[in-house]
């Protein structure tokens, strides 16, 4: 117990140390980036002095450790700074649009899960059904994302003239919740189909099974108990490993179908080169990133009798 | 034999862009560039098999420029996501627990955490925005995922029997290294970039919308597609063709990984 207890704080520790290089890396980052957030914002016209009282106001003008130790200030009380183009502070801006991709993000996690167990409890229920099912959901694996997404978008448009993608997950309707979700999630819905059928089907050979299947358990019995169990760790790690593609394919999506979440958020900020939201776009990012890694590890742990110690 | 060589011989045709050069003969004159607004938005004929866009220009020599140069440019890409996979995650795998693990780990973990796109777009606007710098780039972001599986395998093959055997008889970790760890690492982290490849190909979609990537006369597989949908009602030849084309690219690419491989998923091996 107390070993556990001490796997899981350096878990723990590891999570903090690379919150710390994110922060130190959002910060640099974007203080090498040329253009200035105050030109950018008055135009190519303004004059020189104006540029320069406007970088006065967003504190541009301080030395850079001074802008840090702020920064890290600001932070420890949960304040991310104000944006420089619109002057309201950052963490209500981009807390919304965060859960806006977190749903699309989470949801298609879901899928994905839902769908590669189903379809696995189904190819080991009946093998013929499986043969024609699976080979069609690897196909996932090969088509971009913004190439599935701009084609169901022409469909839609052309089946279905009246829904809209592009009203975003806040106030709409379920199937405009549904459809990004069900896009993002073909490529984590194939790859771990696959994964789960692969250790499945070596965990069929297996004696263990063999004995299963001997005493009469019924098939279904045999997949929860016997095939899936074995498999469940390493499915679990490749779904956590998904989740960070799901959510860069979620901004892909976002952008194209212009959802009001980070993606577009993104786009925004970047052309106005509005750093703090940036920063803190990326600060939140490795937040949510590590706590999902730190509680899959800590799942680990709890589960993989290899790493239990 | 013969069939493992088909596949990238077709690649190199698409790549290299010599298709209209072949085609030549059979009577088609492909011109990616040249506009001729008397024969806008035709559909497809015997002079245009793909059809024309809205300029008149061939959308046939469009698709095979724009696939060429998606190739070329994500084939770079992965040459130099590949080579430091290799070298980084080898070093990891080989100094197991030491500092250049703990260093090269660290750096692996922070690419994880921090959403791909945003670093993309940040590191572009750094080390500027044309197509080559920005696959130079995603290369030099790319390389985590495979160098995680690239330090699995060493690790592991670091205690192999016939690794042990080697040194017993004298061998120097050098040659060890050489002969018998570096070959066994090709695949896996080959296989890795393999399977990310259409999304590189696409990725170039989504950063058309900050005004990186290729400028407008020069096609590319993904602008082309994304372009005519959101010209669709125009012609249905517009998206559907360049898609047919990358469809074709992707399978190809994915046919050619080894069978018994092929069920390999990226990021599978990396908490073993």
């Amino acid at each position: 117990m107390r070993c556990q207890v001490r796997g899981a704080l350096r878990t723990l520790l590891g999570a903090l140390s690379l919150l710390a290089g994110v922060v130190v890396l959002a910060f640099f980052l974007f203080r090498v980036i040329p253009g200035d957030a105050a030109r950018a914002q008055l135009g190519p016209t303004a004059s020189e002095e104006s540029v320069r009282a406007l970088r006065h106001d967003l504190g541009l003008d301080r030395p850079v450790f001074q802008q840090f130790v702020s920064l890290i200030g600001g932070l420890v009380r949960g304040d991310m700074g104000v944006s420089s183009f619109n002057r309201l502070p950052v963490v209500p801006q981009i807390l919304p649009r965060f859960s806006i991709t977190a749903t699309i993000g989470l949801q298609a996690g879901l899928i994905a899960l839902a769908v590669s167990y189903g379809l696995n409890l189904l190819a080991w229920l009946h093998p013929r059904v499986g043969r024609c099912v699976l080979p069609l959901v690897r196909a996932g694996v090969v088509l971009p994302v913004f190439f599935t997404t701009v084609f169901a978008a022409v469909l839609l448009g052309i089946f279905f003239p009246g829904v809209s993608l592009s009203t975003g997950a806040a106030d709409s309707g379920p199937f405009t919740q549904i459809v990004p979700s069900l896009l993002a999630s073909l490529y984590p819905v194939a790859v771990m189909t696959t994964v789960l059928r692969e250790k499945v089907m070596t965990a069929a050979s297996s004696f263990w099974t063999r004995a299963a299947r001997a005493t009469g358990m019924a098939p279904s019995a045999v997949f929860h108990r016997a095939l899936l169990s074995p498999s469940l760790v390493s499915w679990i790690a490749v779904w956590i490993n998904q989740i960070s593609l799901v959510f860069f394919a979620a901004m892909v999506l976002e952008i194209i179908l212009s959802i009001p979440g980070t993606g577009d958020l993104l786009l925004s900020a970047v052309q106005r080169r509005d750093y703090p939201i940036l920063q803190g776009l990326l600060i939140l990012n490795a937040v949510f990133f590590l706590a999902l890694a730190t509680v899959g590890d800590i799942f680990y742990r709890r589960f993989d009798p290899r790493v239990r110690p | 034999m013969k069939h493992r060589l088909v596949i990238p011989l077709l690649l190199a045709v698409l790549v290299f862009g010599i298709l209209p050069e072949i085609l030549q003969p059979l009577g088609l004159r492909l011109h990616p560039y040249k506009v001729a607004m008397v024969d806008r938005l035709q559909a497809p004929s015997g002079a245009h098999w793909f059809g024309t866009d809205s300029l008149g220009r061939d959308l046939l020599a469009r698709s095979l420029t724009g696939t060429a140069i998606s190739l070329r440019v994500v084939g770079r890409a992965m040459a130099v996501a590949y080579v430091l996979a290799l070298c980084l995650g080898g070093l990891a795998g080989w100094w197991n627990g030491r500092w250049p693990d703990r260093g090269i780990s660290y750096v692996i973990a922070l690419l994880h955490t921090v959403p791909f796109i945003l670093l993309v777009i940040a590191c572009t606007t750094v080390f500027g925005g044309s197509l080559n710098a920005i696959y130079f780039t995603i290369g030099c972001i790319m390389w985590a995922a495979p160098a995680r599986l690239v330090r699995a395998e060493v690790m592991q093959l670091r205690n192999a029997p016939f690794v042990r055997a080697q040194r017993a008889m004298g061998f120097g970790p050098a040659a060890i290294f050489r002969c018998c760890i570096l070959p066994l690492t090709f695949g896996p982290p080959l296989v890795a970039l393999l399977y990310l490849t259409p999304e590189i190909i696409g990725l170039d979609v989504g950063l058309s919308y900050f005004g990186l990537g290729a400028q407008p006369p020069t096609p590319t597989v993904g602008r082309l597609i994304f372009e005519g949908a959101s010209n669709y009602s125009a012609g249905w030849w517009l998206p559907t063709l360049p898609a047919a084309v990358l469809v074709l690219v992707v399978v190809l690419i994915h046919r050619m990984i080894p069978k018994g491989q092929r069920s390999y998923s990226p990021g599978e091996g990396v908490n073993e």
